[in-house]
């Protein structure tokens, strides 16, 4: 019999209930109209880390009991499961992530939701598996990016504001229609504090909507104010990503 | 008789010393003609390669030797196909496709050819966008990924010839070099058998003029399954966003990858320049030594010829003609000699560059009728200036004297 390592638990229903959480997103891909999703009041997000291994060395051993301990802090949020990526039983859950062919030992961070917000592939330290642990928009967001979808995040500063006409008539455009998600958070949210505060939004300067607009793969298009025209919009987004000739972008010449 | 027709008989009556100065003028301009050709459609190869690959990186293994960018992954050593998935989760700025390749000898029709395994992008699209959380962390300093709002509508073919990638690629699918459709007669929707296995030709890929018109693209793990490679790959192929970018990339996957070769097309085409400096100079210094040869042999031939024509020269000036009349006479002669040398030169040359350009340079060449002017007039001018001391001679002589000696 194989000798097993202490942290190589075997496979749990959580596998197949990530497989097919994740499967199941995908079928949003097909509707013609934005899905729209309200962050207040959720709940936070479960966690699981999947540890990816295919030799039980002394390298995936180190960083196997990294993970393991980092996760026990985290117990209530996040659970360890590992998988032997040359057991023919578990192909499924080996193809659904495609890691047959990975660096191994790997390790994601699988939202409940379905949405991977962490990959591992030096041994994980204590920081890096905290900030794998993200808010409910946040996990909704990557979801949405994942899923390749434009989201748009709706900041608002309460609960009943309503989305800004540039919004409105930016996802109600066939263009974007089908492939743009709307994700509402308030402002005061204690739970989206993180989320705000990463996006380098205070809620004492937000007085109206404001929207944040990002674009697949992980795209920051800009954040706009409730005035916004969908004109605005969409040049934003035409214009993003477009490397070097970004004012942003550090290696622009011209902004220089 | 009218000096023209004294040139032109005078011409025929010398076969040999015309021969001879004009072989001297016609080699030196072949020679200058045949390198500048080619180094001129090098340097054009150069600047193409640097407007469509300019911000690309290439990831080989230590013991690869690289001359040829198309020809990368034209070697034996290999690199683990982990390093690609590696790259696309550490998700580095500036990077925007990652493209490994395993090339293997194959046979289509009893022809050889190259068969090439790739990774569709799709391979990759779904690790980086495991990144995507990322968003939220990471501030705009660098190159970022441009949104994958709109399906590319090109056709793979077309990806692969311009961008040097596919999308989307099955494991029974090829695409087909333009050589090679062309000598196999094969064509977009045909069934061909490789290595015992069948596939689909699903395009055509336009003529690059590249090594990559000799090869047939498969599926990556269809050919390391075919040639029992294993799970390596000969080059990883970086698209990176900017030459910018590209540079910063290089020591971040120096550090990386302490094991492979981390190498810029920069570098690449700063070894082909050189290369074309160094013929640009051998074609001068070709020219130069063929020039004092052909300015010798003119200068010899005509002084000679002044010589023998001593009597004829008398009688010419006996008859009314001028110092002038007979200088323009040995002139005429000389440069009929240098335009015809450089001309022939020209033709020569531009013949000798189409033929040997591919085997030289690896590139198509194409008569430069640019160069056939500065051919015959260099040629003309050498030619001149090489007979000038000799007509002045035969414009003094004195005719008492020659009738003297007679």
């Amino acid at each position: 019999m194989r000798p097993r390592m202490p942290w190589a638990v075997s496979l749990t229903l959580s596998v197949g209930v990530l497989v097919t959480t994740g499967l199941g997103q995908t079928a949003f891909q097909n509707s013609s109209a934005p899905t729209v999703t309200s962050i207040a009041h959720k709940q936070a997000p479960q966690f699981s880390f999947i540890l990816f291994w295919k030799q039980q060395d002394a390298h995936t051993q180190q960083f196997a009991e990294t993970l393991q301990s980092a996760v026990a802090k985290r117990s209530e949020r996040a659970n360890l499961t590992s998988v032997d990526i040359k057991d023919q039983a578990n192909r499924a859950v080996v193809d659904h992530y495609g890691v047959n062919r990975a660096p191994m030992p790997l390790a994601v961070c699988v939202a409940d939701n379905g949405a991977v917000t962490g990959v591992f592939t030096r041994r994980p330290n204590d920081e890096a598996v905290e900030r794998a642990l993200v808010t409910s928009a946040m996990a909704e967001v990557t979801k949405a990016l994942q899923d390749k979808k434009i989201v748009v995040v709706h900041v608002k500063p309460t609960a009943k504001s309503s989305l800004p006409a540039g919004a409105v008539e930016f996802t109600a455009d066939p263009a974007f229609r089908a492939r743009t998600k709307i994700i509402d958070v308030v402002i005061s949210d204690p739970n989206e504090s993180r989320f705000l505060a990463d996006m380098e939004i205070s809620p004492r300067d937000v007085n109206e909507s404001m929207l944040v607009i990002m674009a697949p793969p992980g795209v920051l298009v800009g954040k706009f104010s409730g005035s916004t025209t969908k004109v605005q919009i969409v040049a934003q987004l035409h214009a993003a990503g477009k490397c070097c000739n970004d004012e942003n972008c550090k290696h622009n010449q011209k902004a220089q | 008789m009218t000096p023209n027709k004294l040139i032109w008989k005078e011409l025929r009556q010398r076969p040999t010393a015309m021969v001879t100065c004009l072989l001297a003028i016609t080699l030196g301009v072949t020679a200058l003609v045949a390198i500048r050709s080619v180094t001129l459609y090098s340097e054009c190869a150069v600047a193409e390669q640097m407007e469509a690959l300019g911000a690309n990186v290439l990831l080989l293994p230590q013991a690869a030797s690289l001359h040829d960018y198309y020809s990368a992954d034209a070697h034996g050593a290999t690199l683990p196909e982990e390093y690609a998935t590696q790259l696309a989760l550490a998700n580095l700025e500036g990077v925007q496709k990652i493209s490994p390749k395993l090339s293997v000898p194959a046979e289509l029709g009893g022809r050889r050819i190259t068969l090439t395994g790739i990774l569709p992008q799709s391979e990759f699209e779904a690790k980086a966008g495991w990144q995507s959380v990322q968003v939220f962390s990471k501030k705009h300093a660098g190159c970022k990924k441009q949104p994958a709002m709109n399906a590319d509508a090109r056709p793979e073919s077309e990806n692969l010839a311009t961008g040097r990638f596919v999308r989307e690629m099955r494991e029974t699918e090829v695409y087909v070099g333009a050589d090679v459709a062309k000598s196999a007669g094969v064509t977009s929707g045909d069934c061909i058998t490789l290595s015992g296995l069948p596939f689909v030709v699903s395009g055509v890929i336009p003529a690059t003029g590249t090594a990559d018109d000799g090869r047939v693209f498969a599926h990556l793990h269809t050919v390391q399954r075919l040639a029992d490679r294993g799970e390596t790959v000969n080059v990883i192929e970086i698209i990176a966003c900017c030459e910018d970018a590209a540079g910063g990339l290089v020591v971040q996957l120096g550090d990386m990858f302490p094991d492979a070769k981390v190498v810029t097309i920069t570098q690449v085409v700063d070894t082909q320049v050189a290369v074309n400096r160094l013929m640009t100079r051998l074609s001068y210094l070709f020219f130069g030594i063929l020039l004092v040869v052909g300015v010798s042999s003119i200068a010899g031939t005509m002084f000679a010829n002044v010589t023998e024509r001593r009597r004829e020269i008398g009688t010419l000036m006996a008859l009314g003609a001028t110092p002038s009349v007979i200088s323009r006479l040995f002139l005429g002669k000389a440069l009929i000699i240098g335009l015809a040398g450089g001309l022939l030169g020209y033709l020569s040359g531009t013949l000798l560059a189409v033929g040997a350009g591919p085997y030289w340079a690896g590139i198509a060449v194409r008569p430069v009728l640019s160069l056939a002017a500065v051919a015959v007039a260099l040629a003309g001018v050498v030619a001149l200036v090489a007979s000038y001391l000799p007509a002045r001679r035969a414009a003094l002589i004195d005719p008492c004297l020659c009738f003297r000696e007679v």
